[in-house]
């Protein structure tokens, strides 16, 4: 594990991020890059060695079958995954949106059910609150629930879930048919009738993740899928643990984009000698490693938090009183808006090789930018960041 | 039977941990604004009136909450609509 904060992982997980590190090192460094048509679903042959290496939904708790590796490990993990690949990174960590919402508030027997099948199967989940029209305001969310009897009807269109088409269960936000202030997350499985995937999004950049629109037409479901708890805190919760490691994509890509930069300089000759000797080269590195340390501050103290609240007896309740944690959304708005001026000024460093399509750092661009981008754009963190922060003199830093 | 403002506080007492409210330096009374005293957004506001939904088995619509700012408002309001209340208005001082 990198970095001084921390009490360390214990053997268990040490020895699991040997595993990771060697599924990192021996697979994922050679695979090839995925391109616009590739998605990593649970059959392509990357996601099989992973899945087969044990390495999928690390953060799964022992009780449900899976490692419990921390968060703050966790950081680190997706750092290195990212550094070779962000689109299989997304793709393997975005399940913990889902399934920490369903491993906190549903009941123990659906939590055991489908946790233990994800922990056991290395499948994936997905979780849907995006609408069209309600866009950023989820209090606007159309899609309903009803409750009949020992059952629980969904109808309604969501714009965007990564892993849905592929996921072997999804979790819906939507609000109550009959009480527009009643919003619950329910779980639907994939083969429920009434529930379709729609077409694949096309992305700018993180190729080899799918993310997909769907409809619910008269989705029927037991009563016991439907999560305790305010369904729009229960998705901020959920949101916590994949905006922390979203941001944590960052420093791979960082890391990644430093590395192109001091290849390339070492081969360049400018006014005769070497680019790695030219001073403003140099100035322009030395920047990039401060603000790369920036990256990995925000998400180590995010995840410090993260773990500590989740170690407590009363986790889901703690988690759900405070809903969004204000360090989650500071690092991921952080490492969104840092990671983009880094990945920026490396491009500029290429001059006009950096603006063509196939070079390496487009790739990297188009990759960093989803960060500010998707789980709340940076204008929506910003306002949320003020209501809740700054606006009330008891809760600013 | 009369809804008071000190019921009312006392149940955002209770509440404050599950709705994220940092009431422990704050005098709450009837005159106490949510918005500005109490630090609550929108999300807070709707657990809230769930809760007062299910404990006074009342139904608030949208239009009652165009004039709430304070707890006196909500007590008012409650009072207005809730079946266990004796009168049409609410003890804002107490």
């Amino acid at each position: 594990m990198r970095g001084p904060r921390g009490a360390g992982p214990g053997a268990e997980v040490a020895g699991f991020v040997d595993d990771f590190r060697a599924f990192v090192a021996g697979t994922l460094a050679d695979a090839p890059a995925p391109g616009p048509e590739t998605v990593y679903d649970d059959e392509h042959p990357l996601w099989e060695k992973f899945r087969a290496a044990g390495l999928a939904n690390w953060w799964l708790p022992a009780r449900h079958g899976g490692p419990g590796v921390p968060l703050r490990v966790s950081v680190d993990l997706i750092a290195e995954l990212s550094y070779h690949d962000p689109g299989f990174a997304f793709a393997a960590m975005l399940p913990i949106l889902g399934s920490r919402m369903l491993e906190f508030y549903g009941t123990a027997e659906v939590a055991d059910r489908y946790l233990g099948e994800m922990a056991k199967g290395g499948t994936f989940c997905a979780a849907l609150g995006s609408e069209v029209v309600a866009g950023s305001e989820l209090a606007l969310t159309a899609t309903t629930f009803r409750r009949e009897g020992d059952h629980l009807v969904v109808d309604g269109e969501k714009a965007f879930s990564t892993n849905l088409a592929f996921g072997r269960f999804c979790l819906a936000l939507a609000r109550n048919a009959e009480d527009h202030r009643d919003f619950s997350v329910v779980l639907v499985p994939a083969d429920t009738p009434g529930f379709e995937p729609g077409p694949r999004w096309l992305m700018s950049g993180l190729h080899g993740t799918g993310t997909y629109p769907a409809t619910f037409t008269n989705c029927v479901v037991p009563a016991a899928n439907e999560l305790s708890g305010n369904g729009l805190r229960v998705l901020e919760v959920g949101l916590n643990g994949s905006r922390i490691l979203m941001a944590a994509i960052a420093i791979g890509i960082a890391r990644r984009a430093r590395d192109l930069s001091m290849e390339y300089a070492g081969n360049k000759q400018l006014g005769g000698r070497p680019l790695t000797q030219n001073a403003v080269f140099a100035a322009r590195m030395g920047q990039l490693e401060m603000e790369l340390e920036s990256l990995k501050s925000v998400c180590w103290r995010a995840a410090d938090e993260y773990d500590a609240l989740y170690a407590r007896e009363d986790a889901a309740a703690a988690f759900h009183g405070q809903g969004v944690l204000k360090s989650a959304v500071m690092a991921k708005m952080h490492c969104g808006q840092t990671g983009w001026r880094i990945v920026s000024a490396v491009s500029e460093g290429f001059g006009g090789l950096g603006y063509t399509e196939a070079h390496p750092v487009q790739r990297l661009l188009r990759d960093m930018r989803h960060i500010s981008l998707v789980e709340g754009g940076d204008d929506v963190l910003r306002e949320l960041t003020y209501g809740r922060y700054v606006r009330h003199a008891s809760r600013r830093g | 039977m009369t809804i008071s403002s000190g019921e009312i506080v006392a149940d955002l007492h209770e509440l404050s941990d599950q709705l994220d409210l940092d009431l422990e330096e704050v005098e709450v009374s009837g005159a106490s604004s949510l918005e500005n005293d109490l630090g609550m957004d929108s999300l807070n506001l709707m657990d809230f009136l769930v809760f007062l939904e299910k404990k006074y088995r009342v139904k608030i619509s949208d239009e009652h909450l165009n004039d709430v700012e304070t707890i006196s408002d909500i007590v008012h309001v409650l009072n207005e609509i809730s079946p266990a209340a004796a009168g049409p208005t609410g003890d804002a001082a107490a």
